[in-house]
């Protein structure tokens, strides 16, 4: 845990320094005595400064006991033999490439398309099974939250 | 506030309440049953459907997806070993050896009327200390009101996370972000890069829905396709033998759940593993606890129950929510422009008695729907995890973009989500972010209004009797962790030089 605690406390620190630039950026002064935008970024800025400089020092002292680059990786579940980290990357990818489809194509066409990408990642492997969900259940969400529940549905940008 | 009692008891009375409240239970079971699902999801999962539905009525099913996930969450732990919730991993002791010894009707039976119980007596809890929580509340002043926000933010910071620097790291983080839009006081925009869609700050459902349904989905997808297996089991109700085997174990069970479950941020675990603590150590058999045992599992079924009924008193009284559940509660309900708090119970106190009657309808159902669908419930275990996954993101998808149709809110999810892997890879705890999401604003708000009050005096924290009360309180709840540390080295190095001097 050492080197993922020295890494998140610089990475928290960095993004705290570039807020508090941002901070004192604010008006500073208010109509009464009560203080003004800026005083509670500063506060917060101050706070995790000196709570990211703690994890940092945390991460030095469990260093030693660290397995260098190892300690990196992400752990493992011992007892699921199932457990992939690849599988997971890639429905996360797929994921964020879905939201990104549904303001081009709209929700009507992405997510079927999302669907059996993801089943597939997640191991479905019957092509009838793929084909079928990945249209009935997509399709079922659409006209339930359409035309029954009356919610706006993610248009994309492309018309269709 | 008799007219206003009456009157909620009438509004969770109408047929459209109490059939959410079912069709809610029957959710939250199934939501609780599901390895990898939890009730938070189960909740996030039916968020769009509330948008379309009257206050009341959209609280009662969330009520009972509430309820009946605490429920659900055991029926797994009985059936396959794998607690649906962290709050049902001490059911997993007792109740899979029962399934193994054949009993797995006997030991469901036992745990739904454990729920049952337990949930009734948080009800009554609920119902006798709300009324006069809020009466106390109502007197509170802009200092008290940050005492007290700020204690609730103190406890969960200090009791989430092993470490009390990553706990509190994850509340400033969520603070850091709430301060993005306009200054609550002066309308100045801060920290908007120019954008609109920044302008109204981040919205809480949209980073709630990534902080936990994202981590979920890509831990489903990490740990594989896995089809669980849904066992047979006889009868199910149990005799009255085992109801006279579970009455003291429930007792303490629904005591120690609900005492618990007040607490913010004890969390669910405490409360079950203390109770079977407590229920072994006044069993005349306790060498049966682990080797599938009746109050086993009645004892922490109960506590794991009580806990929601606990839990909502500091969320209807005070607005402070006491678990990842009660934040989501409060979201809905702002959704709906209510906002819990002691002004709740004076401005609109129908409606606030109506969400203390509807918790009492979500129990019976959960009782009633898991004793009837029980059959039908367990069957879904088989259900692929493929074919959920996707159908969780849809739904992720549809509640979020239903906020403000806005595709903004879709890319903060995602972004949230990426920020709850980050946190899960550095044990940083999510909960104290989310709650910093719920409460950073009024924490602010207060903070400025007291010190205007006061002229930019800050004794005004100390004088208030509250406030001071309040800070005290964090004081304590962040020196806890330290003393409990500091306890467990003592005893390691009296029993050390114990072995040397032996």
């Amino acid at each position: 845990m050492g080197l993922r605690n020295i890494v998140g406390g610089v990475v928290i620190l960095g993004l705290t320094l570039y807020y508090g630039g941002l901070a004192t950026l604010l008006p500073k002064r208010t109509t009464t005595d009560a203080p003004g935008p800026h005083f509670f970024p500063y506060l917060i800025t101050v706070s995790i400064l000196f709570l990211s400089a703690m994890l940092i020092l945390q991460g030095v002292r469990g260093l030693k006991g660290s397995g260098g680059l190892a300690d990196l990786r992400p752990e493992r579940p011992p007892a699921n033999e199932n457990f992939s980290i690849p599988r997971a990357a890639a429905g996360l990818l797929l994921t964020g490439l879905y939201f990104f489809a549904l303001s081009l194509f709209g929700f009507f066409w992405s997510t079927p398309v999302f669907f059996a990408a993801l089943m597939w990642t997640s191991g479905e492997r019957r092509p009838w099974v793929l084909l079928s969900l990945s249209i009935i259940v997509p399709m079922f969400l659409f006209f339930l939250f359409r035309d029954l529940f009356q919610l706006p549905l993610p248009r994309g940008s492309f018309p269709g | 506030m008799n007219g206003d009692l009456l009157q909620g008891f009438y509004l969770a009375l109408a047929p459209t309440s109490i059939l959410a409240t079912a069709l809610g239970a029957l959710h939250g079971l199934i939501c609780g049953m599901m390895p990898g699902l939890t009730t938070s999801a189960g909740i996030i999962i039916l968020f769009p459907v509330t948008f379309i539905l009257e206050p009341t009525t959209a609280v009662a099913l969330l009520l009972g997806v509430f309820a009946g996930g605490m429920t659900g969450g055991s029926f797994a732990a009985i059936l396959i070993n794998i607690p649906g919730s962290p709050s049902a991993s001490a059911t997993t002791m007792d109740g899979f050896p029962l399934t193994q010894k054949g009993e797995s009707g006997r030991a469901l039976g036992v745990s739904i009327v454990s729920s049952f119980t337990g949930g009734l007596f948080s009800f009554f809890c609920l119902i006798l200390i709300a009324p006069q929580l809020t009466k106390v509340a109502l007197q509170f002043r802009a200092a008290d009101l940050f005492g007290l926000v700020f204690f609730g933010m103190s406890v969960i910071s200090a009791f989430a996370a092993k470490s009390l620097v990553k706990g509190l790291l994850s509340t400033f983080l969520g603070l850091m972000i709430v301060t993005v839009g306009m200054d609550p006081l002066v309308g100045t925009a801060r920290f908007t890069f120019g954008d609109a869609n920044m302008l109204a700050g981040i919205h809480f459902i949209a980073a709630l829905v990534g902080l936990f349904a994202i981590p979920e989905i890509v831990a489903n997808l990490a740990e594989g396709n896995i089809r669980s297996v849904a066992s047979r089991f006889g009868r199910v109700f149990p005799s009255w033998e085992d109801i006279k085997k579970i009455r003291l174990p429930v007792a303490i069970g629904s005591v120690v759940g609900t005492f618990v479950g007040i607490l913010p941020g004890a969390g669910g675990p405490i409360a079950v593993f203390v109770s079977y603590d407590y229920a072994q150590k006044i069993s005349k058999e306790p060498e049966q606890f682990g080797k599938g045992c009746v109050e086993g599992v009645a004892a922490p079924e109960s506590a794991n129950s009580s806990i929601a009924g606990g839990a909502l008193i500091p969320m209807m009284t005070l607005g402070i929510p006491g678990d990842p559940i009660t934040a989501i509660l409060i979201g809905a309900l702002l959704v709906h422009g209510m906002a819990p708090g002691p002004l709740l119970f004076v401005e609109q106190g129908p409606f606030a008695f109506s969400v203390l009657f509807s918790y009492f309808i979500a129990i019976c159902s959960t009782a009633t729907v898991a004793f009837l669908g029980l059959r039908l419930i367990v069957k879904l275990l088989s259900i692929p995890r493929s074919l959920l996954l996707p159908i969780i993101v849809a739904l992720c998808v549809l509640g979020t973009y239903a906020l403000r149709n806005s595709f903004f809110d879709i890319y903060v999810m995602f972004f949230f989500g990426l920020v709850a892997l980050s946190f899960k890879w550095l044990d940083i705890p999510v909960v104290p972010m989310l709650l910093a999401l719920v409460l950073g604003r009024q924490l602010e708000e207060h903070m400025r209004v007291a010190l205007a009050s006061s002229k930019g005096d800050i004794s005004i924290f100390f004088t208030s009797p509250w406030c001071l009360f309040f800070l005290c309180l964090s004081v304590i709840s962040f020196a806890w962790p330290f003393f409990l540390e500091w306890r467990v080295r003592k005893r390691e190095i009296r029993k050390a030089s114990a072995t040397t001097s032996a």
